[in-house]
């Protein structure tokens, strides 16, 4: 067992405390757990204050809007002023946030939505550098030769790999083709081509969505794992 | 028409006490971790590719790793940021850590740090915070501030995660710009969400080298990336992170045994699919012999 | 420190800041009296123009030497980090409204003494816990200037853990006892209340709740799962290959194929590797494709305020 008389010894049996108490759910629905779910809401709605005053607020707002004294021992650079924050302009930030604020009023609500659409507006504009960031690339790669050529490590043509490669970029071609039509053409389709492209590629994202429901599960047991080991080890020393 | 035996099975599954379902995950669980059983673990080309990626950095620039993930994902991105770190601590590259989207992210990615420069045997003068590596702290993830970050590091960031100015960080004197002619070479992005989507966006117009360590859930969806090159490498998960320790020359038994467990747990996963489809594969056999 | 001109101290500061807050709240003002179309202009051209901030500094090229983008003397690029940064600080307000929301809920539970009352309370203390111990803890170093050195081994105001004045020192100097600001280097993880429940409480319960859905899927694995169709089937051997393939199991499993021999490419993490390489990949970067242009169509909606619903509509 974790020793209780040090400081790290009191934070894991708090912590196994914490995670046996949320756990009682499993076994059923209980005051245990929806006393603890509760505390752990309140910790971490306390949590996102202090982080959201420390990390954004302070030094983004705070020390930009109201002037203060320079750290001590350091001088003033040429031309500067001798103080540091002091941007009157950065009130207009605060207004603009308590703009939000008035969304629980029907007489002014129109002023939160004022500020979320000038975000969203922000957003939308961006989308474009998104889009040819994230996506254009992709469709330089996706332009992929069909008949590879491969050389061995002599320089000579290398008939087993160039026939892999070849075969890898045929395929991938193939399921990228087919998929993009079952999206494209997702109405009634009499063209025959187009109509088998699409339902291949409705089986080729059952592969993708395997995959996706594999890798779903090795997320979720390395959590639950992740406990377990807590509990066992750092708790009550059964693994070494 | 299901047959009487399916319908038994059925019956069987519905009356089958979940309680009991999830105490055979932990009883199925425990015997590798207990016993400590070892299974052979080979490492994936995308794990490779950010090793490489990474000892490809010129000594000069610094990386700078997205840490955005919470307790909630700790069992998977914890050791991943440790392996890379350690590696970084292998190679002598200096780091720079900030969160997006994970209010808790500084904090414990601080915590990670620090034990993983313990790991390497160095003391706190050795790798000096401020001068070898810096936590920057937490921001909102909005794209208008992302443009600015992928623009300019000086006037996206202004303190780090203790609220000391940037300026008086020796490590991030002049460091201002991202990719081959900034100062910055490498971005990884230890993640539980799906902010790698902002540094695709944002900085592959860079050329910086983008690395990924997800969680599991994510992995599907990076591969597109690995092909056309956005990304450098990438981590899946716990997996990842045991495959990087070994990858660097560092094995974590510890790891290793966990993934013997977290094996066991893939197999009970499949055991319980097969159970469930049991009456199905019943009605088939009973249909092929009608 | 872009404008060193707008910055002001003293009785100038707050004149100017009010000044601007003032003409701010008269423009509100006017419009809050004006018709709802009025309203809706506004709305719907503030949209657009920042949309089209954006929209501009992407497409006009930039200077080649500063790299930033100017147009008719205005650096867009340089407007494009004070955006930036603002975005941060509203960002940061909306925080407090979500705030607002949980204590606003939970203040109403406890006042009507609703069934689940000593929930709400228990709500209430680990906010206020985690609130009074988290800034209690910084307080003195937000706003004393003298702090960091304090904590700073080599400064000459630095109190010295191993000193023997420490204890007088901690008393005089700090705002905060060391119970809730442990200020000893030596002590990993820091000894003190904030700690006890950042990392025995927060952490681990994060932890937990994330991982009580690994239950879930468990009891969905012999439930849900059902191979109905041809599709499901698939669904099911691409989901039991990655399953295996991604851990050692799959790799002890087929580890008696040669990994340099012909048939490598039959071992568990081979194929594992060639179903999420060759297949998922393409299938993915398609998805992505029609995910990617459904974006570009939802922002022009936006932008242009095409899109109908509560932020648009008039008198909504």
């Amino acid at each position: 067992m974790a020793p209780l008389n040090t400081f790290e010894g009191l934070i894991i049996w708090v912590g196994a405390f914490a995670t046996l108490a949320l756990y009682s759910v499993l076994y059923r629905e209980n005051p245990v757990y929806r006393f603890a779910e509760h505390i752990f809401l309140g910790i971490a709605t306390g949590y996102g204050l202090y982080v959201t005053w420390k990390d954004i607020l302070y030094p983004n707002w705070f020390k930009e809007f109201f002037p203060g004294p320079l750290p001590p021992g350091v001088p003033a650079d040429p031309g500067q002023p001798d103080f540091t924050g002091g941007f009157w302009l950065w009130g207009l930030a605060a207004l603009a946030g308590a703009m939000y604020y008035t969304i629980y009023s029907k007489r002014f609500n129109w002023m939160s939505r004022l500020i979320m659409t000038t975000l969203m507006g922000l957003g939308a504009g961006l989308t474009f550098r998104e889009f040819f960031g994230q996506y254009v690339p992709q469709i330089g790669k996706s332009f992929k030769p069909l008949l590879v050529v491969r050389a061995n490590a002599a320089g000579s043509f290398d008939l087993t790999e160039s026939i892999i490669a070849s075969f890898s970029n045929m395929l991938f071609v193939a399921c990228m083709f087919t998929v993009l039509m079952y999206f494209l053409f997702s109405f009634e389709q009499k063209n025959k081509f187009i109509k088998n492209s699409s339902y291949v590629g409705r089986w080729l994202m059952m592969i993708a969505f395997g995959a996706m429901f594999g890798s779903t599960v090795m997320a979720r047991m390395s959590l639950f794992l992740g406990r377990l080991t807590f509990l066992f080890k750092d708790w009550i020393h059964w693994i070494q | 028409m299901q047959s009487r035996t399916g319908a038994r099975w059925e019956e069987f599954l519905g009356r089958l006490d979940r309680r009991l379902v999830s105490l055979g995950l932990v009883l199925f669980t425990l015997p590798p971790l207990v016993g400590k059983w070892v299974l052979p673990l080979t490492a994936s080309s995308p794990s490779r590719a950010l090793q490489a990626a990474v000892e490809a950095i010129p000594p000069e620039k610094l990386v700078f790793i997205s840490s955005d993930w919470d307790a909630g994902t700790q069992a998977e991105s914890r050791p991943q940021l440790t392996a890379i770190v350690r590696h970084l601590l292998k190679q002598k590259r200096k780091f720079v850590l900030f969160s997006v989207n994970s209010p808790t992210g500084p904090q414990i990615a601080q915590t990670t740090v620090e034990k993983a420069i313990k790991e390497e045997d160095l003391t706190e003068e050795q790798w000096k915070y401020g001068r070898d590596w810096a936590n920057l702290g937490y921001k909102v993830a909005n794209t208008p501030w992302i443009r600015t970050l992928s623009r300019s590091i000086q006037e996206a960031m202004k303190e780090d995660w203790q609220n000391t100015p940037i300026s008086e960080l020796e490590i991030l004197k002049g460091v201002d710009r991202w990719g081959p002619d900034g100062q910055v070479a490498m971005l990884i992005d230890v993640t539980g969400s799906a902010t790698i989507e902002y540094w695709y966006a944002y900085l592959t117009p860079t050329k910086v080298k983008l690395g990924l360590a997800c969680t599991g859930v994510m992995a599907p969806e990076q591969y597109p990336y690995l092909d056309s090159g956005q990304l450098s490498g990438m981590l899946t998960g716990m997996k990842g992170a045991a495959e990087y320790f070994e990858l660097i020359g560092a094995p974590s038994p510890e790891l290793r045994v966990t993934m013997a467990g977290q094996s066991f747990a893939h197999l009970y996963i499949v055991l319980l699919i097969l159970l469930g489809n049991v009456p199905i594969f019943l009605g088939w056999w009973q249909r092929r012999q009608r | 420190m872009q404008f060193p001109s707008l910055q002001l101290a003293g009785s100038e500061f707050w004149i100017a800041a009010l000044l601007a807050l003032g003409v701010a709240a008269g423009i509100l003002a006017l419009v809050h009296f004006a018709n709802n179309q009025v309203k809706r202009a506004v709305i719907v051209g503030c949209a657009f123009l920042a949309g089209l901030f954006y929209f501009l500094e992407f497409f006009i090229p930039p200077d080649l030497k500063s790299e930033e983008v100017i147009v008719l003397r205005w650096n867009l690029t340089q407007t494009g980090s004070i955006i930036g940064n603002a975005a941060q600080v509203i960002a940061g307000f909306t925080f407090l409204l979500g705030i607002y929301n949980l204590v606003h809920i939970h203040g109403n539970i406890i006042r009507r003494l609703r069934g689940g009352w000593i929930n709400s309370v228990a709500f209430f203390a680990a906010f206020l816990a985690m609130v009074v111990f988290a800034f209690w803890r910084d307080w003195q170093n937000w706003f004393d200037p003298l702090y960091p050195n304090y904590i700073t081994p080599g400064k000459p105001e630095f109190i010295d853990p191993k000193g023997a004045t420490f204890a007088s020192q901690v008393a005089d100097k700090l705002w905060a006892p060391l119970w809730v600001n442990d200020i000893v280097k030596d002590h990993k993880p820091r000894q003190d209340v904030y700690t006890l429940l950042f990392e025995g409480v927060y952490r681990n319960m994060d932890a937990t709740m994330f991982s009580i859905l690994a239950f879930y899927i468990v009891s969905a694995a012999y439930r849900a799962f059902r191979i109905r169709t041809r599709e499901a089937a698939v669904l099911m051997i691409t989901a039991v290959i990655v399953m295996l393939g991604q851990v050692p199991l799959g790799q002890f499993l087929t580890n008696w194929i040669p990994a340099d021999g012909f048939f490598h490419g039959l071992r568990l993490e081979e194929i594992n590797q060639f179903v999420l390489g060759q297949i998922n990949s393409p299938v993915q970067r398609a998805i992505g494709f029609g995910i990617g242009l459904g974006g570009l169509a939802m922002a022009l909606r936006i932008w242009l305020s095409l899109e109908r619903g509560s932020y648009f509509e008039e008198g909504s």
